[in-house]
């Protein structure tokens, strides 16, 4: 028997195209709604992020600081080790050896510091646009499945009422045919 | 949105009011924290006064139920009117335990 519709060469009835339809429209919103799930969740994990980072720079300027503190030190030893020329060499040579580890140590600090902006700013930019994304409110896509149903009712309802219509338009004609012979 | 939580032995209820969207997001990340916090099993989230829900609201509720899968029983109940036919559209009935209400 041949179908209501023919889809990409297959005969298939008006039920069977429409609850094809109406299912592939389910799984466009369950898309729909796992991408909702994932930019809110993208959006709290990038909060978190931002809020380590925070935590991050505060350490690093509290290194600075101990850096800062060693540096001077280191320095103050080594005037009380030049004022001094019986102080013995090896000391001079470690108050020497520690500013030098603490510059080292501050122009580390001074790199991780950069880096930790470059990482912000691009975690700050980041969420911007996933806000963008996020704040646009897509829940006509889901009242758009209580539309489609509507329209597939209706269909399905006039498609019922016309089959009946020649059904009896049908058994009519057969009645006066059969007088007719 | 406003929220409100209580608790019993067994359930803490979150209850939401008024309209659960993009803009309610720190709030929202204030009740995963409350609910994270309580010992409870079972967490009710009352839509009885939600009156409005965008996409991105119901991505947090979605978010709310994986977050806690594995250790607590997530419900939702009393959603009606806009709300109720969001998440009857979405079929939210076969991610949640949902109880939905008549009007």
């Amino acid at each position: 028997m041949a179908g209501d519709v023919n889809i990409n060469g297959e005969e298939i009835s008006y039920v069977e195209a429409l609850g094809t339809l109406q299912n592939k429209f389910l799984n466009s919103i369950n898309c729909f709604l796992e991408i909702f799930k994932q930019s809110m969740g993208m959006l709290y994990n990038l909060d978190n992020a931002l809020e380590s980072l925070n935590k991050l720079k505060k350490n690093i300027v509290e290194i600075e600081q101990i850096n800062h503190k060693t540096k001077y030190l280191a320095l103050n030893a080594a005037i009380e080790a030049a004022r001094d020329e019986n102080t013995n060499k090896s000391f001079q040579a470690i108050a020497s050896e520690i500013r030098e580890l603490s510059n080292n140590s501050n122009n580390i600090t001074i790199i991780i510091h950069q880096q930790l902006s470059a990482i912000n700013d691009t975690l700050n930019k980041t969420q911007a646009i996933l806000k963008n994304i996020a704040q646009v409110d897509n829940s006509e896509h889901i009242l758009a499945k209580e539309y489609l149903d509507q329209i597939v009712q209706g269909i399905l309802q006039n498609h019922q009422q016309s089959k009946a219509g020649t059904f009896i338009k049908n058994t009519l004609n057969l009645e006066k045919t059969s007088y007719d012979l | 949105m406003i929220y409100k939580h209580k608790s019993d032995e067994t359930t803490l209820t979150i209850i939401l009011k008024g309209s659960l969207t993009f803009a309610d997001y720190g709030i929202f990340g204030q009740i995963l924290d409350t609910i994270a916090k309580n010992k409870e099993k079972q967490c009710t989230i009352d839509l009885e006064d939600l009156e409005h829900i965008d996409s991105a609201g119901l991505g947090m509720l979605i978010l709310c139920k994986e977050r806690f899968n594995s250790n607590k029983r997530i419900l939702l109940k009393n959603a009606k009117g806009h709300v109720g036919k969001m998440l009857e559209l979405g079929k939210f009935n076969e991610i949640f335990d949902i109880h939905f209400t008549n009007n």
